[in-house]
């Protein structure tokens, strides 16, 4: 059982609630003062880092069972005729996507101190207002609750992108609203859908029920659901408004695209899609095993020839979803574990890129690899940092990277031995060796060499703020990366009781009608 | 059915004193606007609003929710039910935001002022009537005194030739429709021997006339679907919104069309008791093609009451929704329906009282570069009117996501699960028209000055309506909860 903290102090509630709280201060702040509104945001992230901190205690990593995934659950009514409630719980991996959410937040705010020159108290309020709904979808417990943080997630974020980011910015806002509305939308009759099936929203019910109820319609349900969590992944086939966005993006906004936004479509396949239809996961796996090596391998083939050094970010991000999603469809505890670490991985590492990346802009005002150039002295800091970063990006031993994708392969090679034979899992390794290639090539290119533009010579290092952020990125990075353990214990118990209840789940399921796919 | 004689005890006129006191009202305005020379506006206002008022507290008094039992009047002409009495008050807030958004308006023509004010309420009782109306004939009269008095509110600036052209083909085409609508009762009539709308679903055909009863109730749907706008019976609707002054068209959005689906649901109600296959396939017909003309051509509008106007019409699609699954979930439907209607009619009045406050004259064209700039000349009206946009899309956590929400899950619990992705691709369209009101105030470049009008009465009605986007949006429970109980005591 979970150690509840205190007595009646509803955490997850008060964590949502802060940033909330933030905006408001923010709107109501009679000055308009930079410093203010720059401190409110920093105070409120900082706090609900901090609450979110303390879900630590109320939370007993190893005493997750199958039948007991869930800790330090809220229930209220909220619409009692249609059965939609307030539900909020954690279990390890949403835990572990909270944490990151809130740190990255903090080192969101960090980054935007002076990369935002106007309208900052407008940005403020999306930025909290963001963090909110992200922190509310890992949360929810109640699909109609978690849908509206889905889609109120849109607001905030198309704004960020639209108003403060860079040239084309209008063309990737509305092309980011678009594919994510479409795919939620299609969710939305999914969920409902299910309710028609079941009768209920609440996820822990649906866990039971939804495997039996659904089964006659459980393909279609669970592509309609799928939609939604793969383009936000994105995989393969749905990522082209990816690189548009986190290109576009301001800083901030990318980072937590990259860091935060991307996992929830992973979330969504893990909390939702599934446990609700275990079946038709099992049918679907190998095709969603091979959208991920082809997301690894294109995604890392598009960043070879990048001129934009985000857009090269961007693209890495594909290439790295597609080991998470590996990890996750070859249905063993390694690659599981190496998925969900790996999420976190790819939140600090690519969090970190972004934020030199913006550093960078900011002194600048270019994104071109070709516009730079010998920084490695006229920098010190930042690129010894962004070497650091760069290497946990590729995977090296020691650094963050190494240990999912490593725990990823060999959960790719042992389901090798079982079903899908040894294809998947070369393949995937060879996009290791891409990254290397993008990475390190892009590295040459801005950071050694001789200065060819005078422009690159005297500039800024690090400021005392941005050294605070990437200090913090830097620490996690290596952290996790000589111990991975600090995360992987969080979710190990969740892992290996979410792989036998859907085992026990497609057990069940296949006794009765081996999951037929037909729609009405 | 019915006995020939006149049983006075079944009149009830109780039930009807909500009308009563809205048609007293409107003379009472004309009349005060002719005799208060000086300050007919302000009098014709005054009396307007004082009759709404009464009218709403006389809807409370007969309290449909404490007990919400059916009453029928005037021999099963009418009934009184939660419906009805919701829908009637929808229509006093509809009229009474109007009234707020007229105020400027009238005061430049303040001798008009009068005459205003009681059309404005006289298309009001209309509506009530055709909420509450069980026998057709008293539904086409009351089509017509909500008719004739928005034909006349169209094209209420003369000087205006848009105004002009507005009311002329709302006239035209609207005459027609009503034709189309008559002659549905009387061959309806010619088959049943009766015009009472229960009687439809339950009367046995005269044999050698089974024909016409099919035939009867697809001229209704015309009439109706021209006066709710649907596809194709909807080419009139932007004409005449963008041709209004801004307040008619206010109101011609947020009143009419619920009163429309009101009878729509009543008359489909009944008749698909006995036969449901036959209307279903052109009800779902006209839903596709409804929502689906409607957003695509809202994509390509730059005019910004045009574009209310197409919105107008996509929505009309999604509600087509619920009155088809009122065949299955009879109660589900209801909810849905008059949660719908009463969150869009709020947001329809909040994104026209926009409008009104950005356009310097009150009728004509506000074409949607009026909106750039705005976030940073008036960032209160820029939220408020990104708040609206958004919650007509159907985002949440805004109320507009509700209304979707609940109408799509009544829709597929009736198995239309085709219709509803239809229905969410479109939705998926619309967010693209909406977003780019959002996309020219915030996001493109250029400062040219987007001057607002100093109209405190259109101010209120954004932030009113805006406010009750989020905060229904966030606690829809008590509005839900009403719907329901509505739902439960439909006749």
């Amino acid at each position: 059982m979970g150690v509840d903290i205190g007595v009646g102090f509803p955490v997850l509630s008060v964590m949502v609630a802060i940033p909330v709280i933030g905006a408001l201060a923010c709107l109501l702040a009679t000055s308009g003062r930079r410093t203010v509104i720059l401190s409110i945001g920093l105070l409120s992230t900082v706090a609900t880092a901090f609450v979110s901190a303390l879900l630590l205690m109320g939370f007993a990593p190893e005493s997750v069972r199958p039948d007991l995934p869930f800790f330090l659950t809220e229930r209220y009514e909220w619409i009692p005729t249609y059965g939609i409630d307030y539900y909020v719980g954690i279990d390890g991996i949403s835990l572990l996507m909270v944490l990151l959410t809130t740190f990255l937040c903090v080192i969101g705010v960090l980054a935007s101190w002076r990369s935002v020159e106007e309208r900052l108290r407008e940005y403020m309020v999306c930025l909290l207002l963001l963090e909110t709904a992200m922190l509310g979808v890992f949360i929810a417990l109640d699909l109609i609750l978690f849908y509206v943080f889905w889609e109120a997630m849109l607001i905030p974020m198309v704004l960020l992108i639209g108003v403060w980011g860079g040239q084309r910015r209008v063309y990737a806002a509305v092309k980011f609203f678009l594919f994510t509305m479409f795919g939620s939308v299609l969710m939305l009759v999914g969920i409902l859908w299910l309710y028609g099936l079941t009768g209920t929203f609440s996820v822990p019910e649906l866990m039971g029920k939804a495997p039996i109820a659904a089964q006659a319609h459980a393909v279609a349900l669970f592509l309609l659901f799928g939609v939604a969590f793969a383009i936000k992944v994105p995989m393969f086939p749905f990522h082209t408004w990816l690189p548009d966005a986190h290109t576009e993006a301001p800083t901030a906004g990318s980072i937590l695209l990259a860091g935060v936004l991307l996992k929830m479509g992973v979330y969504g396949f893990i909390r939702f899609c599934v446990p609700f239809f275990p079946v038709a996961a099992g049918v679907l796996s190998p095709y969603m095993v091979w959208l991920a090596i082809v997301g690894i391998l294109y995604g890392g083939a598009c960043a070879l020839v990048q001129t934009d050094i985000k857009r090269l970010v961007a693209y890495s991000s594909v290439s790295h979803l597609g080991f998470v999603m590996l990890g996750l469809f070859v249905w063993n505890v390694q690659g599981m574990q190496g998925a969900v670490l790996q999420m976190v991985n790819h939140g600090v590492s690519t969090g970190a890129l972004f934020f030199l990346v913006g550093a960078l802009y900011e002194r600048r005002h270019t994104r071109m690899v070709s516009d730079y150039g010998g920084l490695w002295d006229s920098m010190p800091v930042l690129s010894r940092i962004f070497l650091v970063v760069a290497l946990s990006s590729i995977g090296l031993p020691g650094l963050n990277g190494f240990v999912g994708e490593f725990l990823v392969l060999i959960g790719a090679a042992e389901s090798a031995q079982a079903a899908m034979g040894y294809w998947p899992v070369t393949l995937a390794a060879t996009g290791v060796i891409v990254a290397a290639c993008y990475m390190l090539v892009m590295y040459r290119r801005v950071f050694f060499g001789r200065i060819t533009n005078p422009k690159n010579e005297g500039l800024r290092d690090l400021t005392r703020r941005e050294l605070v952020a990437a200090v913090l990125l830097l620490f996690w990075i290596v952290a996790l990366g000589v111990r991975p353990g600090i995360a992987l214990g969080l979710s190990e118990q969740t892992s290996s009781a979410w792989l036998e209840a859907n085992a026990a789940r497609i057990e069940a399921g296949t006794h009765g009608s081996a999951g037929g796919g037909e729609t009405r | 059915m019915t006995s020939p004689g006149i049983d006075l005890s079944a009149l009830s006129p109780a039930a009807i004193v909500p009308v009563l006191i809205v048609v007293v009202g409107s003379f009472a305005a004309l009349l005060g606007g002719v005799f208060s020379r000086r300050r007919s506006v302000d009098v014709a206002i005054g009396i307007s609003v004082g009759a709404l008022a009464l009218s709403g507290l006389s809807i409370m008094a007969l309290h449909p929710l404490r007990d919400p039992g059916p009453v029928t009047a005037f021999s099963r002409a009418l009934v009184v039910d939660g419906l009805a009495l919701v829908l009637s008050a929808l229509f006093i807030v509809a009229a009474f935001v109007s009234l707020l958004l007229a105020v400027e308006y009238l005061r430049l023509r303040p001798r008009l002022a009068g005459e205003f004010c009681a059309l404005i309420l006289m298309a009001t009782s209309g509506m009530m009537i055709m909420a509450m109306a069980q026998d057709l004939i008293v539904a086409f009269i009351a089509l017509e005194v909500l008719s004739i008095a928005l034909y006349v509110l169209a094209g209420f600036s003369t000087e205006d030739h848009r105004s002009n052209e507005a009311a002329l083909k709302y006239l035209l085409l609207g005459a027609f429709a009503s034709g189309f609508f008559l002659f549905g009762i009387g061959l309806l009539y010619g088959a049943l021997g009766t015009t009472v709308v229960a009687g439809v679903g339950d009367q046995v055909v005269r044999p050698g006339f089974e024909t016409l009863v099919p035939l009867g109730v697809g001229l209704l749907l015309i009439g109706l679907g021209f006066k709710a706008g649907f596809a194709p019976f909807h080419l009139w609707v932007p004409d005449v919104y963008q041709g209004s002054p801004t307040p008619v068209s206010a109101f011609m959005a947020a009143g009419p069309k619920a009163a429309a689906f009101a009878l729509l649901f009543r008359i489909v109600d009944q008749t698909f008791v006995q036969s449901p296959e036959l209307w279903q396939g052109a009800l779902w017909g006209l839903a596709v093609a409804t929502m689906t003309l409607a957003n695509l051509a809202a994509l390509r509008q730059t005019e910004a009451k045009r574009l209310l106007a197409y919105s107008s019409i996509a929505h009309a699609g999604y509600l087509l929704l619920g009155v088809l699954a009122g065949a299955f979930d009879r109660a589900g439907a209801v909810t849905a329906l008059v949660f719908y209607l009463i969150i869009y009619a709020l947001m329809k009045l909040g994104a026209f009282a926009v409008v009104e406050l950005l356009q310097e004259r009150h009728e004509g064209d506000l074409d949607l570069s009026a909106f750039r700039g705005l976030s940073r000349r008036h960032p209160g009206l820029a939220v408020a009117m990104g708040l609206l946009m958004f919650s007509l899309a159907g985002i949440p956590p805004l109320a507009g996501f509700w209304a979707k929400m609940l109408l799509f899950s009544t829709a597929i619990r009736a198995g239309l699960i085709g219709l509803v992705v239809i229905a969410v691709l479109n939705s998926v369209v619309a967010a693209y028209y909406y977003l780019r009101v959002v996309v020219i105030m915030y996001m493109e470049p250029g400062e040219e000055p987007t001057a607002t009008q100093k109209r405190p009465g259109a101010l209120f009605a954004t932030w009113a309506t805006s406010l009750a986007s989020v905060v229904l949006g966030i606690l829809p429970t008590a509005l839900v909860e009403l719907s329901r109980r509505v739902a439960g005591g439909l006749l």
